[in-house]
């Protein structure tokens, strides 16, 4: 190496100071300089448009924590799901103190709502290997949450008032603008081979998609015939931002990966896009058709409410939830144990997911925002 | 009541600290309330803080499970809590009094941003007030860090997160720079990848930053060279 070249080189320590550094710009400002700066950037949120300072909220949460506290000696593996994540996530001691693989039993257990009042035990029964206390039967004196979130301000879809209209990517609800935080999938339809191309479709193809830069995520080579995988998503998720910036989906052939034809768009979030889909039309390189499939643009975000060891008890849970668009969803999970199961409302656009998310709060439910990016197969 | 408005950042945190931390003048000027102070500190500073989390922290904020209202309220409730860690300075109510309060909103958002970013929930948020010092512009305006800026942006998503999540538990010294577990374990969940797989990307994308670097770098001295 030349002394020129030593000179350009970072050792491993300037380089990580200079990425916190470049990062810094991300973050929120601690130092008065920084606030000097981000005040003179950019312009205050209007105060009219400020969420009001959550008095409710905090008495939800102190009603929950007593309720949580009133539980009997015999009830200590009900937990709210904020405690229940808490003790997966950061008190290894505590685990080790229970030490046994009956506790780890217990924990699978340790799903459950804090939005049941407390009653007496009930007898546990034998699942997983553990035992697994199911949690109480909802009373019919119970308040049912209700989760009922009408379609209003909506451009498309069949629950939306002003403008109902069927849409081919079976959204019930489609708000006229995404909000910049909503994030995305995208799920892919059959594939169909141009018809010149039939006799030569069998090549198990499959096809990758990238958005924006993004990296490349490949959907499943198809198992025979002309079709990838019927109704496949992209595990990544993306924003409306990324997706202006470009999607780019190729077809590749099984056996050796080898390119046979691209499609590129700027892909605007309209809600005749989000309710339509897109025709893809695949083309090679000289611009003829190779094949065509249908692309949908899905949300991607769910309020996670409780997870399970298995999906009974979820099931369960779901009846104590007034939901008339059946967003609450129970999903199998890539996780294990007392995380397998999911109960979730979702896929939900950013208008609809806040006013599900406030509904629940004020509820005195705890939820948590996720992509369910390990969420597998078809809810229930 | 007087005009509540023109009450200083530090009179309504200490009336927080209930009537006993204020001077029988503060009282009867302001007819200070515990909610009253709580709503006009709020509507003081939430429009600046909701803000920043929906722009320039918005990245950020999406490798939590915290959205941008819901850590603006839990600052507020952390500050609020612990009103009795807010220092009044001797500026009274004036611009520089109010982002002397924001940035010390700033650190308490920060430090539940991270710790949400963690999975943590329960550590202490609330940072001392003496903490605040004016530290100088931010370093990220050197040339140097806007090449990292410039290398950054070639990389993917993915990548880029990784480091961004990274550059959270930057500290400032340390030779080698270590994502803590379970950080990179929840990072390897929102991606749905093995936290081995989350070094490796974070190590290939640091050699690809360097290399890129080091590229603009050398280009840089050739053509100071040539001219």
């Amino acid at each position: 190496m030349s002394e020129d070249d030593k000179k350009a080189s970072l050792s491993e320590e300037q380089l990580e100071s200079l990425l916190a550094s470049a990062f810094r710009e991300e973050m929120i400002p601690t130092s008065l300089e920084e606030v000097r700066r981000a005040e003179a950037e950019a312009g205050e949120v209007k105060v009219g448009e400020i969420p009001a300072f959550p008095e409710e909220r905090h008495r939800a949460k102190a009603r929950t924590t007593s309720q949580a506290e009133i539980h009997s000696p015999g009830e200590e593996n009900l937990r709210s799901l904020a405690d229940a994540r808490r003790q997966r996530q950061g008190s290894k001691p505590a685990w080790l103190q229970w030490g046994v693989a009956a506790s780890l039993g217990a924990a699978a257990a340790a799903l459950v709502m804090t939005v049941w009042a407390p009653q007496a035990p009930t007898p546990p029964i034998r699942a997983g290997g553990g035992e697994l206390p199911l949690p109480p039967e909802p009373r019919e004196a119970e308040a049912i949450v209700d989760v009922s979130a009408p379609c209003e301000e909506c451009c498309a879809g069949v629950s939306c008032t002003s403008k109902p209209l069927e849409c081919a990517s079976g959204r019930s609800c489609v708000s006229c603008e995404p909000s910049p935080e909503d994030r995305f999938r995208l799920r892919l339809g059959d594939l169909s081979w141009h018809e010149q191309l039939l006799g030569s479709s069998d090549v198990g193809a499959y096809v990758c998609v990238q958005v924006g830069r993004s990296d490349e995520e490949c959907i499943g080579k198809a198992q025979e015939g002309q079709s990838v995988q019927t109704w496949s998503k992209t595990q990544g998720t993306y924003s409306a931002t990324q997706l202006l910036n470009g999607v780019r989906l190729r077809l590749r052939r099984g056996k050796d990966d080898a390119l046979l034809a691209e499609w590129t768009r700027k892909v605007s979030l309209t809600p005749d896009t989000r309710c339509r889909g897109l025709a893809v039309q695949f083309t090679e390189a000289k611009g003829s058709p190779v094949a065509r499939l249908s692309a949908f643009v899905d949300d991607a975000q769910f309020i996670e409410v409780a997870r399970a060891a298995s999906s009974r008890e979820l099931l369960r849970l779901r009846e104590k939830f007034k939901d008339p668009g059946s967003l609450g969803q129970i999903f199998e999970t890539s996780a294990e144990g007392s995380e397998h199961f999911a109960f979730s409302f979702g896929p939900l656009s950013g208008a609809q997911l806040e006013r599900v998310r406030w509904l629940l709060l004020d509820a005195g439910q705890e939820v948590q925002v996720t992509t369910g990016q390990d969420y597998q197969g078809a809810p229930r | 009541m007087g005009d509540a408005n023109q009450m200083s950042d530090c009179t309504a945190f200490r009336s927080l600290d209930g009537a006993a931390g204020l001077t029988n003048d503060e009282v009867s000027v302001h007819g200070i309330h515990r909610r009253e102070a709580q709503q006009l500190l709020y509507e003081r500073h939430a429009p600046y803080l909701l803000s920043v989390l929906r722009g320039r922290a918005a990245r950020l904020l999406r490798l939590s499970p915290m959205g941008a209202e819901d850590l603006l309220h839990e600052t507020f409730f952390r500050a609020f809590a612990r009103s009795d860690s807010y220092k009044c300075a001797e500026d009274g109510p004036s611009p520089e009094e109010q982002r002397r309060t924001r940035a010390w909103l700033g650190r308490i958002a920060q430090r539940l941003l991270l710790d949400a970013v963690r999975g943590h929930h329960d550590s202490p948020a609330t940072p001392e007030m003496q903490d605040l010092v004016d530290e100088g512009p931010p370093s990220s305006g050197t040339s140097q860090a806007r090449l990292v800026r410039d290398a950054l942006a070639e990389l993917s998503e993915r990548e880029q997160d990784i480091l961004r999540v990274t550059a959270l538990y930057y500290r400032v010294g340390e030779s080698h720079q270590r994502l803590p577990n379970d950080v990179a374990t929840r990072l390897s969940q929102s991606w749905g990848i093995s936290s081995e797989n989350v070094r490796a990307i974070r190590k290939r994308a640091l050699a690809k930053v360097k290399k890129r670097v080091e590229e603009s770098l050398l280009k840089q001295k050739a053509e100071a060279l040539s001219s």
